[in-house]
């Protein structure tokens, strides 16, 4: 079964089973998500039963205004926003730093290196990586690398500014950076022994 | 490169795949519940327990209450005077309103005084249960009884309330008429039933000489009624006339509510001298004669299910099907019933235990498709279906799917081939085998109708049921077949409201007028899918025999 205009028809008057079907069917794609932001499945499950009620409630002006092809993105926006007004309910530390730029880290990670990592580590150890950030440095990591957002925007969600937003961002890849590198090291003395 | 760390984590995380589990699908159905509103089902559901509930106990409780109401009254009445007084000599007398009625100690004196009559052919034992009877007395007439003379009553239906109301006031206006206590020629004599179901009233009237009356008492014509000479008239005058022989009459004028008054001869006294009528339609104060009855009952049930579902489902379920075995469960409840002359409507708690004896094994066979061929109905637009062959046999073309450009299947009656292959594993799957328990209280709402068979009735009833879940445990295959999930409260995979259907039989024993036992098989049957999970449709079916004690007020 797909996602089609018919099983939103249904959610809209209320059928409890298509609904269960779109939540089955958006769960992976919410899911992916939530898990970033959050280190317990409990959370994430909770974020994620969030978003899917906010779908539900807004699924009438979904149907009228957007296709059907659009439904994940506009599903994805509805779990940034979430995601973006937890942030700001929980009020993470928001003291304004001045980003001064530290390079000594980026030369580290050689693509050579990275086909290595790609091959070796799987999402689970990525996702456990992530796990060790703070709140903020995984928030601003996730919301700058992986979902897309620029640090003016990021600023604007989170209500930091913009050098914050930077400053959290290199100390996140910092100590993934180092994270990875141990992880490397851990590989290759396996190797070696 | 520092995006070299972004688009690691982007490749790898951004795109993982993720199911849900059985627990995660009932947290948001919580939350949807509790943000948005049950379900259209659910909701009606509760609703309609609610008023099921509401409509049983409520018009139970009315009549009841009036019952004893009315019960009370009389019975002060009747404590508050020092003699009950069963003939024409003997009569309660109370705030200028008499009495001569109608408890169950009233009427065990009566039948005492009945008994006694039996050497008096003027005392003989009342041929009839349950009635109002208008009596004269033979010693007691007055003279002018004899007379021609109207004995004017001023009393009317609407006036007074009920028959012995007017009855009562039919005997005060002799009173007033001259007549005094002793010579007084009407008395009003009630018994209840020994069922104690209301029955119609029956009036009956005498003069002090039987032989008088037995010839008086040839039918007169009136229009296409025959009316006797002890009679209430059926008219459309203005007055309603109560007739006794040798002219001795009563008028109970104007009385409007008796249009719908009709008589009918039924049969009379023992003595000749009396006359009795039935009257019909005579309305009182309490219009409706509805009954009131409580039951305690425990059950044995036998619990079967069926399980079916979507085809990705196939080996689960057939596994599911083959080791998981139907269980004997014990329950019990309370039921309320009021009754309107045969037809009962029933409600209460149920407490119902369903559930089965897992007997997994740690190997099970699973079915998998080998083919599919699709027979399409020839008048089907075949420009839209895309296939890889067909046959032409008898008639019929037989497609073979092209599973990757048939989407559309609504109109094809699909043949499946499935083959099977046993699979071992060592994942545990007999762990947890033993007895899962899926509990409900149930509220039952049916109707019944009975047939009497002297103390005995029998009484099939129709209804629904509505279950709200109250426990579960125990462990159930995972979809996947690689391990058990667990059924309990905190990770519930049952659904929490459902409907079922209820046929049942009721054969009972009347003890007294109280109380009855009764032995009741009732099939119960979940319309509804009692699993979460849409693509699992498990549904339960019971067999309960129930036996319950009944107790009338």
């Amino acid at each position: 079964m797909k996602i089609d205009k018919a099983l939103i028809r249904k959610c809209i008057d209320g059928d409890r089973r298509s609904q269960s079907k779109l939540y089955e069917l958006s769960f992976s794609h919410m899911m992916s998500v939530a898990s970033r932001y959050y280190i317990n499945r409990e959370d994430a499950i909770s974020c994620v039963n969030g978003c899917f009620l906010k779908i539900l409630l807004g699924l009438k002006s979904f149907d009228h205004e957007n296709g059907v092809k659009s439904y994940f993105s506009w599903s994805k926006k509805i779990m940034m926003n979430l995601l973006i007004d937890e942030f700001r309910k929980n009020k993470i530390d928001k003291n304004t730093l001045n980003y001064l730029e530290d390079s000594n880290y980026l030369d580290q990670l050689l693509p050579e290196d990275y086909n290595a990592i790609e091959q070796m580590m799987n999402a689970e150890s990525l996702q456990n990586m992530l796990g060790k950030l703070s709140e903020i440095q995984r928030s601003i990591f996730n919301l700058f690398a992986i979902d897309g957002y620029s640090h003016k925007e990021i600023a604007n969600a989170l209500e930091i500014s913009s050098d914050n937003s930077k400053y959290h961002l290199s100390q996140a890849r910092k100590y993934l950076q180092a994270m990875l590198k141990k992880e490397i090291e851990k590989q290759k003395n396996k190797l070696d022994a | 490169m520092p995006n070299l760390i972004d688009k690691l984590f982007r490749k790898k995380l951004q795109e993982r795949n993720f199911q849900p589990k059985a627990g995660d699908w009932a947290a948001m159905n919580e939350l949807i519940d509790t943000t948005m509103g049950s379900s259209g089902s659910g909701f009606s559901l509760n609703w309609f327990a609610v008023i099921g509930i509401t409509l049983v106990a409520s018009i139970g409780l009315y009549f009841g209450v009036e019952q004893l109401r009315s019960d009370r009254v009389i019975s002060k009445k009747t404590k508050s005077n020092s003699s009950i007084e069963l003939d024409s000599k003997k009569r309660l007398k109370e705030n200028n309103t008499h009495y001569s009625i109608t408890n169950n100690k009233d009427l065990k004196a009566l039948e005492s005084e009945d008994a006694n009559s039996n050497k008096n052919p003027l005392k003989q034992p009342i041929s009839y249960e349950k009635n109002v009877v208008i009596k004269a007395d033979k010693q007691s007439s007055p003279s002018t009884i004899k007379n021609t003379t109207p004995i004017n009553t001023s009393v009317s239906h609407e006036t007074v309330g009920s028959d012995i109301q007017l009855a009562n006031s039919t005997m005060e206006s002799f009173e007033e008429q001259g007549f005094n206590e002793d010579s007084n020629p009407i008395t009003v004599v009630s018994k209840e039933s020994k069922n104690s179901s209301p029955s119609p009233l029956l009036f009956a009237a005498s003069d002090k000489s039987g032989t008088n009356f037995k010839e008086s008492s040839k039918p007169k014509k009136r229009g296409n009624k025959e009316l006797y000479d002890t009679a209430i008239s059926t008219t459309t005058r203005p007055a309603e006339n109560l007739y006794v022989s040798n002219n001795l009459f009563l008028s109970s004028a104007p009385i409007s509510s008796f249009n719908t008054l009709e008589l009918q001869t039924i049969k009379p006294l023992s003595r000749d001298n009396e006359k009795v009528f039935k009257v019909q339609n005579m309305k009182t104060k309490r219009s409706l004669p509805l009954q009131l009855s409580i039951a305690a009952f425990g059950e044995l049930s036998y619990v079967t299910k069926n399980i079916k579902g979507d085809r990705e489902f196939a080996s689960l379920i057939r596994l599911r099907n083959d080791q998981e075995k139907n269980i004997f469960t014990l329950g019990g409840g309370l039921e309320f019933q009021v009754k309107y002359k045969k037809i009962g409507l029933s409600s209460g708690f149920v407490s119902s235990n369903w559930g089965e004896n897992i007997q997994y094994e740690d190997q099970y066979s699973s079915d998998w498709e080998v083919s599919s061929i699709n027979q399409f109905d020839t008048t089907w637009t075949q420009e839209i279906v895309f296939t890889i062959d067909s046959v032409y046999i008898d008639s019929l073309w037989y497609y073979f799917q092209d599973s990757a450009l048939v989407t559309v299947i609504d109109t094809i009656l699909i043949t499946t081939v499935y083959d099977s292959t046993e699979v071992e594993t060592s994942l545990g799957l007999n762990a947890q085998n033993g007895k899962t328990t899926v509990s409900y209280w149930e509220i039952p709402l049916y109707f019944s109708y009975q047939f009497d068979i002297g103390d005995f009735y029998l009484s099939p009833g129709l209804g629904v049921s509505i279950g709200f879940l109250k426990i579960t445990s125990g462990y159930y295959m995972n979809e996947n077949i690689d391990g058990l999930i667990q059924i309990n409260s905190g990770y519930s995979v049952m659904r929490k409201t459902l409907l079922s259907g209820q046929i049942n039989l009721g054969v009972g024993y009347r003890l007294g007028d109280k109380f009855a036992i009764e032995a009741t098989p009732t099939y119960r049957f979940n319309l509804g899918n009692a699993f979460e999970n849409s693509g699992i449709i498990q549904k339960y079916s019971t067999l309960s025999f129930q036996a319950k004690l009944r107790y009338y007020f």
